[in-house]
C-alpha cells in the first residue's frame, strides 16, 4: 500500500481525476489531500473553512477508496481549535494541514499555535506543517531569492514538538536543510518528516532512516506541483531495507490515519 | 533496444554530504542499475575546486578508461587565465563532445565578453554548450554557501544572441517554471535544448488559484518545443537516476518521442 501524505487540492473535477490517474500510474494507492491554503481565510469570511470542508467531503465521498481528506484552518485564528474539531467530527477529516502558508506567517506563528496542535493530538489526527527552515546569516535579499516562502529556524521543529508531545507532527520537505532539521527533531518522537517537494536527491531518505528511524518518515509528493513518478522514486530507490521502505511508503501513514 | 544516453552525469566530489555513488565507479554502478548505456560527464571538482581544470583532468582519465560508457564534456571557466588554451588542448587530446558552463558558481554574466568568446570557440570547434543555471535547489544551500542561480532571462538573451550555437539548458530549483519563462522569452529560437532532470508537473491555474488542469512537463514540452529538443539528463549521483528516467518513460508521448528524448537527440547532437 502506497500512501502519498502530501497532495494539494485540485478544485477542477476533471483535473482531479487526471491527478488520480497519474498517481495510480505511479503505483500510488491513496492520496492525502491537504486542506486548501488558508490565505483566503484572512481575506474572506471564516465560513470559508466550512466551504472547503464541504468541497473536500464531496471529493472524499466520490473517491472514497483513494482519497483521505485533511482540513486547514488559520493558525492564528482565535476560533481555530473549534473549527478543527468541527472539521474532524462533522466532516470526517483525518488530519490538519498543510500549516504554514498563511500571510504574515513567521516564527511566532508556529510557536503561537501550540493550542491548535495540542487539539489535533486530542483528536488523534496528524498535522502536516510546511517547513523550509531558514538559514542563519542570509541578507533579506538572499532570503527572498532563496525561499520566497514562509520559513522558520530549524530549532522551531524541536520546540513545537516538545510543546505538543501527544501530537504527530509531519514536517514537510524534510525540513529544508534536512541535516539540521533531523537533529532538531531527533529527541522528540512525535516529530516526523515527509519526503515531498524537492528534487529526488540521493541519500536523503537513507539519512532520515539513519537518524530518526523509518517510523518517522512519510512518503509525500507535493503534487500537483511535483511529479508522482519522480517523487516516489526517492523512496523506491533509496538504499534501505524492505521493511523501512514499506513503512515510509504506506505503513506509517496507515497507522496515523487510522486505516489499519 | 533503444539507446539511453544521460546528458548530465557528474563525477568528482560533492562538498555538502557524502554521496554513496561518488566517483566514476559509483556512477557506472548507477548507470547499470538504471539501464543507462552512456553518459555525458563532467566533474563536480570543476565546480568547487579552486582550479576547475582538475575536474576536467579527471573526466579525461575516466573517459579514456571507459570510452564506451562516458562521453567527456569540458567545463570552461572563462574568468580563469588561459582558459582558451586549456580548452583547445583538452579538445585536441581527449576529444570532448561538448562544453559546460557554471556561471552561477564561477560568477560571470552570460551577457559578458567572456561568454561571447566561449561561444565563438564553441562554434569554431562545432561543440554544443551546456549552461547549468544551478546545480541544486538553492533552498537547500547552507547559509555559508548560497549560490544564486543564473537568471533564466540571461539564458534567453544568450540563446538569442548566439543563434548559431547549440545550447543545452539545465537547472534546479523550480526548473519547469524557469523553462516556461525561457520559452516565453525566446519563442522563435530553435537553437536550444532542455535537459530533463528536475522537471515535474505543473498546475495550470485560473487567477483565483484554482487548478484548471494538471500538466506533465515532458508531455507539455514535447508539444511546446518538440521532442527533438529535449535531452534526458539525471545529475546523478546527486539525484536518483531512475526518477528522471521514469518521468520520461511513463509520460504519455509516442515511443518514437521517448526514444528521441532518452538518447537519440543527444547522439545526433554530439555527432554533429
Amino acid at each position: 500500500m502506497i500512501i502519498d501524505i502530501h497532495v494539494h487540492p485540485v478544485v477542477d473535477e476533471k483535473a482531479f481525476g487526471h491527478m488520480l490517474r497519474e498517481a495510480e500510474a505511479a503505483g500510488i494507492d491513496k492520496l492525502v489531500v491537504l486542506g486548501a491554503l488558508q490565505r483566503t481565510y484572512y481575506e474572506d469570511e471564516k465560513r470559508s473553512v466550512d466551504d472547503e470542508n464541504m468541497k473536500m467531503k464531496k471529493v472524499m465521498k466520490k473517491y472514497s477508496d483513494s482519497v483521505v481528506g485533511f482540513c486547514n484552518v488559520g493558525c492564528t485564528d482565535p476560533d481555530a481549535t473549534s473549527f478543527l474539531e468541527k472539521s474532524v467530527r462533522e466532516f470526517g477529516m483525518r488530519g490538519l494541514g498543510e500549516l504554514g502558508y498563511e500571510r504574515h506567517w513567521d516564527l511566532r506563528g508556529l510557536l503561537g499555535c501550540h493550542l491548535l496542535l495540542r487539539k489535533a493530538g486530542e483528536l488523534r489526527i496528524p498535522v502536516v506543517i510546511h517547513s523550509w527552515h531558514t538559514e542563519e546569516g542570509l541578507s533579506p535579499h538572499l532570503e527572498e531569492q532563496v525561499g520566497n516562502q514562509p520559513r522558520h529556524s530549524a530549532h522551531v521543529i524541536g520546540e513545537i514538538a516538545r510543546r505538543c508531545p501527544d501530537t504527530t507532527l509531519i514536517f514537510s520537505h524534510v525540513g529544508g536543510i534536512w541535516e539540521k532539521a533531523f537533529q532538531a527533531a531527533k529527541p522528540y518522537e512525535n516529530a516526523c518528516f515527509d519526503t515531498s517537494g524537492f528534487d529526488p536527491l540521493m541519500g536523503v531518505v537513507e539519512r532520515a532512516v539513519q537518524v530518526l528511524g523509518s517510523e518517522r518518515v512519510f512518503f509525500g509528493s507535493d503534487a500537483p506541483g511535483r511529479s508522482f513518478v519522480a517523487q516516489v522514486a526517492k523512496v523506491q530507490y533509496a538504499d534501505i531495507s524492505k521493511r523501512d521502505r514499506d513503512m515510509i511508503l504506506g505503513g506509517n501513514a496507515m497507522g496515523v490515519l487510522g486505516l489499519r | 533496444m533503444i539507446l539511453v544516453l544521460d546528458i548530465n552525469a557528474l563525477v568528482g566530489r560533492w562538498p555538502f554530504w557524502r554521496l554513496k555513488y561518488e566517483g566514476f565507479k559509483g556512477v557506472l554502478s548507477l548507470m547499470d542499475r538504471a539501464g543507462i548505456e552512456k553518459a555525458a560527464v563532467t566533474s563536480l571538482d570543476s565546480v568547487f575546486y579552486l582550479n576547475y581544470q582538475n575536474g576536467n583532468d579527471e573526466v579525461a582519465e575516466i573517459s579514456r578508461l571507459h570510452p564506451e560508457r562516458f562521453v567527456p564534456f569540458v567545463v570552461v571557466n572563462p574568468t580563469f587565465p588561459l582558459w582558451k588554451e586549456h580548452l583547445n588542448a583538452y579538445i585536441k587530446e581527449y576529444k570532448a563532445a561538448g562544453i559546460k558552463l557554471h556561471p552561477d558558481h564561477h560568477k560571470y554574466s552570460l551577457s559578458g565578453r567572456e561568454v561571447a568568446d566561449v561561444m565563438k570557440e564553441a562554434r569554431n570547434l562545432g561543440l554544443p554548450v551546456y549552461i547549468q543555471t544551478s546545480i541544486w535547489d538553492m533552498r537547500h544551500h547552507p547559509g555559508y554557501c548560497v549560490v544564486m542561480e543564473t537568471p533564466i532571462l540571461e539564458v534567453a538573451s544568450a540563446i538569442k544572441a548566439y543563434p548559431e550555437n547549440k545550447i543545452i539548458v539545465g537547472g534546479a530549483k523550480h526548473f519547469l517554471a524557469r523553462v516556461r519563462e525561457l520559452i516565453q522569452h525566446a519563442p522563435e529560437s530553435r537553437n536550444f535544448y532542455i535537459e530533463t532532470s528536475g522537471l515535474g508537473f505543473f498546475a495550470r491555474e485560473r487567477g483565483s488559484g484554482e487548478t484548471l488542469s494538471l500538466v506533465n512537463s515532458i508531455e507539455w514540452l514535447a508539444e511546446a518545443v518538440g521532442s527533438s529538443r529535449l535531452l534526458f539528463g539525471t545529475r546523478m549521483p546527486l539525484l536518483i537516476p531512475e526518477a528522471g528516467k521514469s518521468l520520461v518513460e511513463k509520460s504519455k508521448i509516442s515511443s518514437d518521442d521517448k526514444e528521441r528524448i532518452l538518447g537519440k537527440n543527444a547522439e545526433e547532437l554530439l555527432k554533429a
